[in-house]
C-alpha cells in the first residue's frame, strides 16, 4: 500500500478517536479517609503491610515536605492544590491477590480491552511483561515466571519492599532524595506503588518491561514510585505508557522515578503520557509533577530518556541524568505537544561530574491554542568533568497566534575541556508544507499532523516498535482542532 | 529624614547593616534644591531598594551573579576626586569628551566644542529642575539597584539630539573613580529626535575599590540611529554594575557594542523595548576576564533583555568571552515576542572560550513568545580552543603559544569586525590584543 494512502487512513481512523481512552470503570475503591496528615502516612503503610522502616522513611519525608513550599518558578499556572481535599490511596477491592489472568476481576479485564491491550493477546503476540497500574496497586502480573528464569526482579514496589527489603534501602531515594523537592517529598510520603526493576550482573533483559497506568478513582492523586537498578554489563527497555478516563476534577499526579546504572549498563525509558488534559476551556485534566532522575553510577554506563507528552493540563517535568561514571552517557529525546489550554513546562538536566562524559538532548514542543509551552534545561559541567560534550537542540513549533513556546535553557561549566553546544529555534509551521500536502489533496489538519510528525521524526524513531506508532496517533490526535 | 520600612522580599537574604548604610547616606545629603517630583523619585526609589537590598543569588535575576562583597563591604564613601589619578588626553577617535571624576563634573578636562551639529550636550545635574516629563519613563525603579541610582544619583551626561540632526563626530564620556570604597551613582540620558544620528562612547576607567552604579535611559525616536560603543575599563578591584534602558522607535536602529576587560565584579544589563515597526537592534560585545586583584577571578556579567513589542521588528545578538585565569562569564539574554508582534526575527548567539581549567561561565539564553509568524534563535557554545585549529597552525611551525594566541584573537575578532566605526573598531581591538598579550598568552 502507498505510504500516503496509509497515512490517510490512519489519520482518518484517529479523527474517530477523540479520546477514546476516556470511560470510567465501576470497581469498588477501598480508600484512604480524605485529607493528608501522619494518619494518611500510617494508613498508607499499614494498607501496603509495610516494614517499620519503610514507615519511618515516610514519615520522614512527610514531616520535611511540610516545612517545603509548593515550587512557583515553572512557567505554569494553576489554582492552588487543596492537599486537604485529595484522596491519597485508592485501591481496588480484592480479598485474595490473583495468582492468574482468570483471578483478575473481569471488569478490570474489560478495562484493558478498552484500552486495546488485551492481557492474553499480550502474553503471545508482544512478548511484554505487563505490570499493570490500576489506581495505585498492581494486580496482574504476567511473564514473571520467564523473567524470574533470567534472574530480573519486575514486580510491583510494594512487594519488593517486603521481598527483597536490602535492594529496596540500598537505592530508594538514593538518586532523588526524600528531601529533594516539594513533589518528590510528598512521593515519597504517600507513594502507593510503582514499578521495581532489577537487572543481576551481565543479563540482558530478555524483553520489553512495560508499566500501564491508569488513575481511575475521582479525586485520587496518584503517587507511583519506580525503582529500577542496572546492575554492571546488562542491558533494560523499560516502557510507560499512560492514560486516563475523562473527568472535570483536577487530579494531582506526582510521581518519582529514579533510575541507577551500574558500569556497563544500559537502561532505556521510554514515555508516552496521555492523560486528560482538561476541556477546551481548560477545565478539569491532570497535573503532572513528576520527578525523574537517572544516576550513570558506573563507567560507561548509558541511560536514555525518551518522552511524548502530549495529555495532562499542567506538566512539570524534567527527567534528568548525573553523569557520574567516567564515560558515561544521558541522552533526552522529548516531544511534548500542548493544545487548547495545556500548560508544560519540561526539559532535562544533564549534569556532567565524570571525565569524557557525553549527553545528548533532543526536545520538540509543538505549541497550539492557547497553550504555554517551555523547554527548561540544565546541562553543567563540573570541574572533574574533563572532555564532557553535551549537544543540545531543542526547537519549537507554533501553530496559531495565541499560543506560547518559550526556551529557557541553563548552561554552566567550570571546565575548559568541556565542550557544551546548544540550538535553539522557534517558528511556525511552513506555509510551503502546507500547500505542498493541500495541493495534493490532503485535508488541512491531516497535512497538519503530517507536518508535525516530521518535526518530531528524531524523537519518534528513539521510541520502541510498540510506542511508536501510538505515539504517532497521540501526536496527530492532540493537535485536533488547532486549525481552521 | 526618611524612615522606611525594610521588609524583606520573598526570596532574598536580609541584609541589615547595608541598607541603613544607604539610606544615611541619603539621608546625608542635602536635598532642598531638588524639585518636589524628583524628591519623591528619590524616596521611592530609596524604599524599592530598601525592599531588597543587594539582590541575592536566590533572585532568578542574579542567580548567577553574586553581590555578597557589596553586602560586606558598605561601599558609601563619597570622596572628591583625586588627582593622583591622571586622566590623559581625549581619545584620538573622540572629537567631543565629557569627564566625570567620581561622579563629578569636571570641566577642567571636557571639550564639547567639537561636536558640530544640533546637539545639547549638558550634565544631567543642570537640567534636573526641567526634566520632570522625560526623567524615570523607560526604566523599572522597582528593581532595588535602579531605586538606588534614583536615590543617589546626583550627575551624568544628558544628550538631546535636534530632529534630522546628524552629528558627526564622536563623543566620548569618560568615567574615572578611584578611592578606597567610594561609591558614584552616574545617571544618564540621551534622547535622538527623528531621523537624526549619533555616535557616543561610554568609557569607565579608574584605580582602587570603587563601586559604580550607573543608570541610563535612552530614547530613540523614529527613524534615529544611535552607535552606543562602551568600554568598560576598570580597575580589577572595582565593581561596576551598569543597567541601560533603551526605547527604540520605528525604523529606527540602536546598534551597541559593549567591550569588558575591566572591574572584580561588573553587570552590564540592557533592557530594550522596541516600540515601533521596522525598528533594528544590534547587541554585541565581548568580554575578557582573568584573575581579579584580590587573587580570585573577575566577574563579568551579561545581561540583556530584548521585547519585541511590535510587528516587522528584528534584532541580533552576539557576544563572545574569553575566561582566563579563575575568570567566570555569566551571559543571560532574554528574548521576549508578544502577542500580536508577527513577522519578528530574533537572533542571538553567546560563545565563550575557555583558556583555563580555574575559568567559569554560565550562560542562560531565553526566548519566550507568544506570536507564530516569528524566526527566532538562539545558540550557546562553550569550549576550549579547537584542538584542530591548533594543530593546523602547529603543523606550519607555529609555536603552540603563538598559535593560540592567533586563535583567540580570531575568535574575538569575529564580534569586533562588526563595529561599524573605523576608529572604534581599530581602538577596541588594540585594547583586545593588549589584554590578550598581558593575560592570556604564554
Amino acid at each position: 500500500m502507498a505510504a500516503t494512502v496509509d497515512t490517510v487512513e490512519r489519520v482518518e481512523s484517529i479523527t474517530a478517536d477523540k479520546y477514546k481512552y476516556g470511560f470510567v470503570t465501576d470497581i469498588e475503591m477501598e480508600s484512604a479517609p480524605i485529607g493528608l496528615s501522619e494518619d494518611t502516612v500510617r494508613f498508607i503503610s499499614a494498607k501496603k503491610e509495610e516494614p517499620s522502616w519503610m514507615l519511618e522513611w515516610r514519615l520522614k519525608a512527610y514531616r520535611h515536605w511540610l516545612t517545603m513550599k509548593e515550587p512557583n518558578w515553572a512557567k505554569i499556572g494553576y489554582d492552588p492544590i487543596d492537599y486537604q481535599d485529595t484522596y491519597f490511596f485508592a485501591a481496588p477491592k480484592q480479598k485474595v491477590a490473583p495468582k492468574s489472568l482468570d483471578e483478575v476481576d473481569p471488569e478490570l479485564l474489560r478495562t484493558y480491552e478498552k484500552l486495546g491491550i488485551p492481557l492474553k493477546e499480550q502474553e503471545v503476540l508482544a512478548g511484554v511483561a505487563v505490570d499493570y497500574v490500576f489506581d495505585s496497586v498492581s494486580v496482574a502480573t504476567t511473564f514473571r515466571a520467564k523473567l524470574e528464569e533470567a534472574g530480573v526482579l519486575f514486580m510491583p514496589i510494594s512487594e519488593a519492599i517486603i521481598n527483597h527489603p536490602d535492594l529496596v534501602k540500598k537505592y530508594m531515594g538514593t538518586v532523588v532524595p526524600t528531601s529533594d523537592n516539594y513533589f518528590a517529598a510528598l512521593n515519597s510520603a504517600v507513594f502507593t506503588d510503582g514499578s521495581f526493576v532489577y537487572v543481576p550482573k551481565g543479563v540482558h533483559c530478555p524483553m520489553e518491561l512495560s508499566t500501564y497506568f491508569r488513575i481511575n478513582a475521582q479525586n485520587t492523586g496518584q503517587f507511583e514510585r519506580t525503582l529500577i537498578i542496572a546492575d554492571d554489563d546488562t542491558y533494560v527497555s523499560y516502557l510507560e505508557g499512560c492514560t486516563a478516563p475523562m473527568r472535570d476534577e483536577n487530579q494531582l499526579h506526582a510521581a518519582v522515578v529514579e533510575l541507577v546504572a551500574h558500569e556497563n549498563a544500559e537502561i532505556k525509558y521510554s514515555t508516552v503520557q496521555n492523560w486528560y488534559p482538561g476541556d477546551e476551556e481548560g477545565k478539569g485534566g491532570i497535573y503532572n509533577f513528576v520527578t525523574k532522575r537517572a544516576k550513570c553510577a558506573g563507567a560507561n554506563s548509558k541511560v536514555s530518556w525518551t518522552q511524548v507528552e502530549t495529555g495532562s493540563a499542567v506538566t512539570w517535568k524534567y527527567p534528568s541524568c548525573i553523569l557520574q561514571g567516567d564515560n558515561s552517557q544521558g541522552e533526552f529525546y522529548s516531544i511534548a505537544i500542548t493544545n487548547n489550554m495545556q500548560q508544560a513546562d519540561t526539559g532535562t538536566k544533564m549534569v556532567h561530574i565524570g571525565k569524557n562524559t557525553r549527553s545528548r538532548i533532543i526536545s520538540k514542543g509543538i505549541s497550539a491554542g492557547k497553550a504555554q509551552n517551555t523547554y527548561r534545561g540544565l546541562v553543567k559541567a563540573l570541574p572533574r568533568a574533563s572532555n564532557a560534550r553535551n549537544f543540545t537542540q531543542c526547537d519549537s513549533l507554533l501553530i496559531g497566534d495565541r499560543c506560547g513556546a518559550h526556551t529557557v535553557p541553563y548552561i554552566e561549566s567550570s571546565n575548559s575541556s568541556a565542550r557544551i553546544e546548544h540550538e535553539a529555534t522557534t517558528s511556525k509551521v511552513s506555509e510551503d508544507q502546507l500547500f505542498y500536502c493541500r495541493q495534493r489533496g490532503i485535508p488541512e489538519e491531516e497535512a497538519l499532523a503530517l507536518i508535525v510528525n516530521g518535526f518530531c521524526k528524531e524523537v519518534l524513531q528513539e521510541l520502541p516498535m510498540e510506542f511508536a506508532v501510538e505515539a504517532q496517533k497521540l501526536v496527530a490526535i492532540s493537535l485536533e482542532g488547532s486549525v481552521g | 529624614m526618611v524612615m522606611l520600612n525594610t521588609k524583606p522580599l520573598k526570596g532574598t537574604v536580609q541584609v541589615s547593616s547595608v541598607i541603613p548604610a544607604y539610606q544615611s547616606l541619603f539621608n546625608g545629603k542635602d536635598h532642598s534644591n531638588d524639585p518636589a517630583w524628583l524628591r519623591d523619585v528619590r524616596v521611592a526609589g530609596l524604599a524599592s531598594f530598601a525592599n531588597e537590598g543587594f539582590p541575592s543569588i536566590r533572585n532568578e535575576r542574579w542567580k548567577y551573579t553574586n553581590l555578597s562583597p557589596l553586602n560586606a563591604g558598605e561601599f558609601v564613601g563619597i570622596e572628591p576626586a583625586n588627582d593622583a589619578f591622571k586622566i590623559g588626553a581625549k581619545s584620538a577617535w573622540a572629537q567631543a569628551r565629557m569627564v566625570f571624576v567620581n561622579g563629578a563634573y569636571r570641566e577642567d578636562l571636557s571639550d564639547i566644542a567639537e561636536l558640530k551639529g544640533q546637539v545639547k550636550v549638558v550634565r544631567l545635574h543642570h537640567s534636573l529642575s526641567t526634566m520632570k516629563d522625560d526623567f524615570g519613563q523607560l526604566l523599572d525603579q522597582d528593581l532595588p539597584l535602579v531605586g538606588l541610582n534614583s536615590a543617589l544619583m546626583q550627575d551624568g551626561y544628558r544628550v538631546v539630539v535636534a530632529d534630522k540632526a546628524k552629528i558627526e563626530g564622536v563623543l566620548e564620556v569618560v568615567f574615572a573613580n578611584s578611592g578606597h570604597k567610594n561609591a558614584v551613582f552616574p545617571r544618564n540620558s540621551l534622547k535622538l529626535g527623528k531621523g537624526s544620528e549619533l555616535t557616543l562612547v561610554e568609557h569607565f576607567i579608574g584605580q582602587g575599590s570603587y563601586f559604580t552604579n550607573s543608570v541610563g535611559e535612552i530614547d530613540i525616536l523614529e527613524g534615529a540611529k544611535l552607535h552606543h560603543y562602551r568600554l568598560q575599563d576598570d580597575d580589577i578591584s572595582a565593581i561596576n554594575l551598569s543597567h541601560s534602558f533603551v526605547r527604540v522607535g520605528a525604523e529606527a536602529l540602536y546598534d551597541n557594542f559593549a567591550l569588558s576587560t575591566g572591574a572584580k565584579l561588573a553587570r552590564n544589563e540592557i533592557s530594550c523595548h522596541i516600540d515601533g515597526e521596522g525598528a533594528h537592534l544590534n547587541l554585541l560585545g565581548a568580554y575578557l576576564v582573568s584573575d581579579a586583584a584580590d587573587g580570585k577571578g573577575q566577574t563579568c556579567d551579561t545581561t540583556t533583555f530584548i521585547d519585541h513589542a511590535v510587528a516587522n521588528t528584528t534584532s541580533r545578538e552576539v557576544y563572545k568571552g574569553v575566561l582566563d585565569g579563575r575568570g567566570y562569564g555569566v551571559f543571560q539574554g532574554k528574548i521576549l515576542v508578544r502577542e500580536d508582534a508577527q513577522k519578528i526575527e530574533g537572533n542571538q548567539l553567546s560563545r565563550a572560550l575557555m583558556l583555563s581549567d580555574k575559568a567559569e561561565i554560565n550562560t542562560k539564553p531565553e526566548l519566550e513568545i507568544y506570536a507564530d509568524d516569528v524566526i527566532c534563535s538562539h545558540g550557546a557554545t562553550v569550549g576550549d580552543l579547537d584542538e584542530e585549529g591548533l594543530f593546523y597552525l602547529r603543523s606550519r611551525g607555529i609555536p603552540k603559544a603563538r598559535a593560540r594566541a592567533l586563535l583567540v584573537k580570531s575568535f574575538v575578532g569575529e564580534v569586533l569586525d562588526e563595529i561599524e566605526n573605523e576608529a572604534i573598531r581599530e581602538a577596541f581591538t588594540e585594547h583586545t590584543a593588549n589584554w590578550l598579550s598581558a593575560n592570556a598568552e604564554g
